[in-house]
């Protein structure tokens, strides 16, 4: 039997640990960048959605109000931009939460005094108060979570423009006085 | 050159590892996600406003049928929000045309002129105060009342109840 010396044993582990990394990190790009194999040139690409430019978290200023009134009406774009260098699909879930006033008990009524609709603008310049685009979505500011769209395509660099309107109810009850209701926007992007 | 057993087994070892990372790998990197998010709060004012001011004067012109009702100013903001103005509704208060609403006008002074030509029952002006802006308002949760009588036959001058 031949007699491993330290050399022979040290090439069967360094061929076994480049055969390892080998195998592992080919097939993990091979995915989306599996063309540029061919050639021998192999770019990591990156996914980066983002909000009015934040990648995180961005306030809507416009749609913020302290003392909203009656029959009153906000209106304000959301730009999505993929700023990454590969290509995805977002999806956009709208969740709002309700909250009574210091002192009141029962159930909040602001969310069904409030009214939403929410499209896909030209422009952000299009997302006006009385734009007459079809109207995409639609419902009101009750607590809860709804899907407003999935698999919405982005290229790479390539955004577009989310508007979205909220109507107080020209009449609210006087219940709705101190309450309050808090909405996020949460776009997913995914590249596969 | 001839290996041992041991370093068959090994190598053979090693392959299998590789050849499972390599079918592992790609499901765990498949969906790369990226997430954003925007935010708002809506919120109502805290409280509702106050009922405008006190009933102040009314006086009557028996010739031309008309009268004139003044109340004190409502205060200036409310919550933060600028006095917008006064929302008047006069409306029959008893009679068969009851709750019917003759008139509705909106104005920044406290007064009132309704001419009562042609009117055939009791009627009451309606006040409220609004505060805001032209598409943002809040009017006061409690609205002030003033009685305004005219006789029955419509012609005769009206008499001014001086009460909320």
């Amino acid at each position: 039997m031949m007699k491993l010396t330290r050399w022979r044993k040290l090439a069967i582990l360094t061929s076994i640990v480049v055969f390892i990394v080998g195998a592992s990190t080919t097939a993990s790009w091979a995915l989306w960048s599996i063309n540029d194999t061919a050639s021998g040139s192999v770019t990591a690409g990156s996914v980066n959605l983002t909000a009015n430019g934040s990648a995180t978290t961005v306030g809507l200023a416009t749609l913020t109000t302290a003392a909203e009134g009656a029959g009153s009406t906000q209106t304000q774009p959301v730009t999505l931009l993929n700023a990454g260098t590969l290509p995805l699909t977002y999806t956009t879930v709208f969740a709002a939460t309700e909250s009574l006033a210091a002192g009141q008990t029962g159930a909040p009524v602001v969310g069904d005094n409030i009214a939403y609709v929410a499209w896909i603008a030209t422009s952000t310049t299009t997302c006006t108060a009385s734009s007459t685009a079809v109207k995409t979505w639609t419902g009101t500011l009750n607590t809860g979570t709804t899907t407003w769209g999935t698999g919405r395509a982005l290229a790479a660099g390539a955004s577009e423009v989310l508007c979205i309107r909220t109507t107080m109810a020209a009449s609210p009850p006087m219940a709705i006085i101190g309450q309050s209701v808090s909405a996020t926007l949460t776009f997913t992007g995914t590249n596969s | 050159m001839r290996f041992s057993r041991k370093v068959i087994v090994a190598v053979a070892a090693g392959a299998v590892i590789a050849s499972v990372i390599s079918f592992v790998a790609p499901s765990a990197y498949a969906a790369w996600t990226t997430s954003t998010a925007a935010t708002f709060t809506q919120a109502v004012p805290s409280s509702a406003p106050a009922g405008i001011g006190a009933f102040l004067t009314c006086t009557t012109a028996k010739t031309g049928n008309t009268s004139h009702l003044t109340w004190a100013a409502a205060p200036a903001t409310f919550d933060g929000m600028p006095f917008l103005g006064y929302y008047i509704e006069w409306i029959y208060s008893s009679g068969p045309s009851n709750g019917t609403t003759i008139l509705t006008a909106s104005r920044t002074g406290a007064y009132a002129d309704p001419t009562i030509t042609g009117m055939t029952g009791t009627s009451i002006i309606h006040v409220t105060a609004q505060y805001g802006t032209a598409t943002n308002t809040w009017s006061s949760a409690a609205s002030s009342n003033y009685n305004f009588t005219v006789s029955t036959d419509g012609q005769a001058s009206p008499v001014c109840s001086p009460t909320k």
